[in-house]
């Protein structure tokens, strides 16, 4: 009962965020406004503001929102670290230089179009990060494997602005935005591409999810109980970089999200899987629409990138979060 | 044996940070060789003396300023992988320089110097604040939360640029490199390298001990708290002096006092010679790789620097026994 009325808040929450998102920017709208260009009613100014201006962006906050915080949920089930998250594994950071490689090569070699070849080159990057983070016997020892991350962090970093500055100042200034994370592309037919993709990849997710839930035991309780434990984690692993990959595919390299979310639903409904994975989803999408308002209004006309706003937001968590850890 | 060692490795590093002063001022968008240091026409002389010398100089003593304040910190934090830029020093250094040129500040060297100066101190005494316990210092809030404040300053750093119009000077600090050094901020550079030298000639004593816990090092008469406050005097002084000049240059303090101490372990004094040539003769050879490789372009010597921070940091969590807290 009490899990119930928490979802309740949270999704409550989630819609006012949602609302929050559609009523403010340079142009301000009333809520009946809002309510009526939904519905079709609306005069011809507000429905023009809402569908083309005011819903991409929502939905492109939905996808991205849900796609880290699975993401990050997965990480950390994976390697039973409640510190670990696709931004500090790397692993958005590879996802990145997938990106920007591309973007600079399509410069060069017009045949290399962005739009088409930009999933492949941000999932292999993706995947890149993640197996050299994970190649040793590192996991065991938490603290080294976030070590890890922020070295192979700096080293991608370094790589991405060696090719940054190669380019010319338009490809640069995107590169930029991409790498603070914002919302670049909100044309229809994209957004329903990447949002198609991470349906299909959280209903995967969901429908492991009682082997994801037996990785909660331990290893050898899990194998136990007649999860094939490696197969499963592989899974767990190729899952948690598709969802990164299309989050950064939508709104680049956006911090942090993944851990956050996961940490505050287990703090909310407790370490089981499934109500995690559901409250997990809801958390990370109400920061990332929340972000979104703020970085549209707080210094109108200007506005600032999502993934700026995301990492002033969950940094201060995080260290709170870490300082909680290391008192034990 | 052991003195004898270490006097071999001291010459073997001098002769090859003359030999690569020598690569350095020779070497550029154009080669002159060392002869034509004295037969060459004016106008070669002229731009020897005024840009090849200086980025030379700068290099060595930012690459030795920065090696040696990164032991100083490693002692400090009884931790390998603790360096000024991953604690946010650099990043404190930057965000200071960025709002100083705002707000219309004439970026000459002795502003630059004040600026950076107040901004890595600043940064370095949250990082500090956030570690500190009751105890004395914890580690790994130590390396992780200077990691975490490091990327939030970046990124206010950013927001600033965006906010203001002015992404290219976040670009410019952004890339770094020594490739308008002038001579005064050589000059200011040795004032800073002095004082460093100075400041650990008259400590090493102390600043060895650190490496002992608190109540031992009471025990051997030093006071830690005080010995500590000189040290992150010394560090952040240096660290500001060197984002000031050449740009948020990373992990020169990371890489280079560890292989030091792999070819030479020995005690904190002894190392410090050793430590700043080998420091020098690193950001001589990234110079030198930045201004050539990819000619007449330069490459940014702070990503250069960060991917071979990067790569050897990896390879010290994957194969030494390193205790990392």
């Amino acid at each position: 009962m009490k899990t119930f009325t928490r979802y309740l808040i949270v999704i409550a929450l989630a819609l006012l965020a949602t609302f929050a998102c559609l009523m403010f920017g340079d142009i301000h709208l009333s809520l009946s406004q809002v309510l009526n260009a939904l519905f079709g009613l609306g005069d011809h100014v507000s429905t023009l503001v809402i569908w083309q201006m005011r819903l991409p962006y929502v939905f492109a906050a939905l996808i991205c929102g849900s796609a880290l915080a699975v993401s990050g949920l997965l990480l950390q089930q994976l390697t039973q670290n409640p510190l670990v998250d696709s931004s500090i594994l790397g692993v958005n950071a590879g996802a990145s230089l997938g990106a920007v490689l591309l973007i600079a090569l399509s410069a060069r070699y017009k045949a290399l179009s962005v739009q088409t070849w930009l999933p492949l080159a941000a999932i292999l990057g993706a995947g890149c990060a993640l197996v050299l983070v994970q190649q040793t016997n590192a996991q065991h020892d938490r603290l080294r494997l976030l070590l890890r991350g922020v070295a192979l962090t700096a080293l991608l970093n370094g790589v991405i602005l060696m090719l940054q500055l190669n380019m010319n100042s338009f490809d640069f200034e995107r590169v930029l935005t991409w790498l603070t994370g914002s919302f670049w592309n909100v044309d229809g037919k994209f957004l329903a591409g990447y949002g198609l993709a991470a349906v299909v990849l959280l209903l995967l997710v969901w429908w492991f999810r009682a082997d994801f839930n037996m990785l909660n035991l331990g290893d050898d309780m899990a194998q136990a109980a007649g999860v094939n434990i490696n197969r499963t984690k592989r899974l767990l692993m190729s899952l948690a970089i598709a969802l990164a990959a299309v989050a950064v595919a939508v709104g680049g390299a956006i911090a942090l999200i993944g851990l956050m979310s996961p940490n505050i639903a287990k703090r909310l409904v407790g370490s089981q899987f499934t109500t995690r994975f559901a409250m997990s989803i809801l958390v990370g999408c109400t920061l990332m629409l929340a972000s979104n308002t703020v970085a549209n209004n707080l210094f109108l006309p200007a506005t600032l990138p999502v993934g700026l706003v995301v990492a002033v937001i969950t940094m201060p968590y995080f260290l709170m979060l870490l300082f909680q850890k290391s008192e034990v | 044996m052991k003195r004898s060692g270490l006097w071999r490795l001291n010459v073997v590093l001098l002769l090859l940070l003359g030999l690569l002063a020598m690569l350095s001022t020779a070497a550029g968008v154009k080669w002159y060789g060392p002869l034509s240091w004295f037969s060459a026409s004016h106008l070669t002389q002229q731009i020897l003396l005024t840009i090849r010398l200086p980025r030379t100089l700068a290099a060595i003593l930012v690459g030795g300023m920065l090696a040696l304040s990164g032991q100083l910190m490693q002692n400090v934090s009884h931790n390998p992988i603790a360096d000024p830029s991953i604690l946010g020093v650099n990043a404190g250094a930057m965000l200071a320089l960025m709002i100083g040129g705002l707000m219309g500040l004439n970026l000459n060297i002795f502003n630059s110097l004040w600026l950076s100066i107040l901004g890595a101190g600043l940064a370095f005494v949250v990082v500090l604040g956030l570690a500190m316990r009751r105890r004395g210092l914890d580690v790994l809030r130590f390396i992780l939360g200077g990691t975490v404040v490091s990327s939030l300053i970046t990124c206010i750093a950013y927001a600033i640029g965006i906010l203001t119009n002015q992404t290219a000077q976040y670009r410019n600090l952004l890339v770094g490199g020594f490739a308008n050094v002038t001579m005064p901020q050589v000059h200011a550079l040795l004032v800073v390298m002095v004082i460093l030298v100075i400041g650990v000639a008259c400590f090493h004593k102390e600043l060895s001990l650190l490496i002992l816990d608190d109540s031992t090092a009471r025990g051997l008469g030093v006071r830690p708290a005080r010995t500590r406050l000189l040290a992150s005097v010394l560090v952040v002084l240096s660290a500001a002096m060197a984002v000031a000049v050449g740009g948020n240059i990373g992990f020169v303090g990371l890489g280079v006092p560890q292989l030091v101490s792999f070819w030479h372990p020995d005690r904190l004094e002894r190392n410090v010679l050793p430590t700043m040539l080998l420091g020098a003769s690193f950001m001589l050879t990234v110079d030198i790789l930045a201004k050539t490789l990819n000619r007449p372009n330069e490459l940014p010597l702070s990503a250069l620097s960060a991917i071979c921070g990067g790569i050897f940091l990896m390879v010290m969590l994957n194969h030494k026994k390193v205790v990392v807290a």
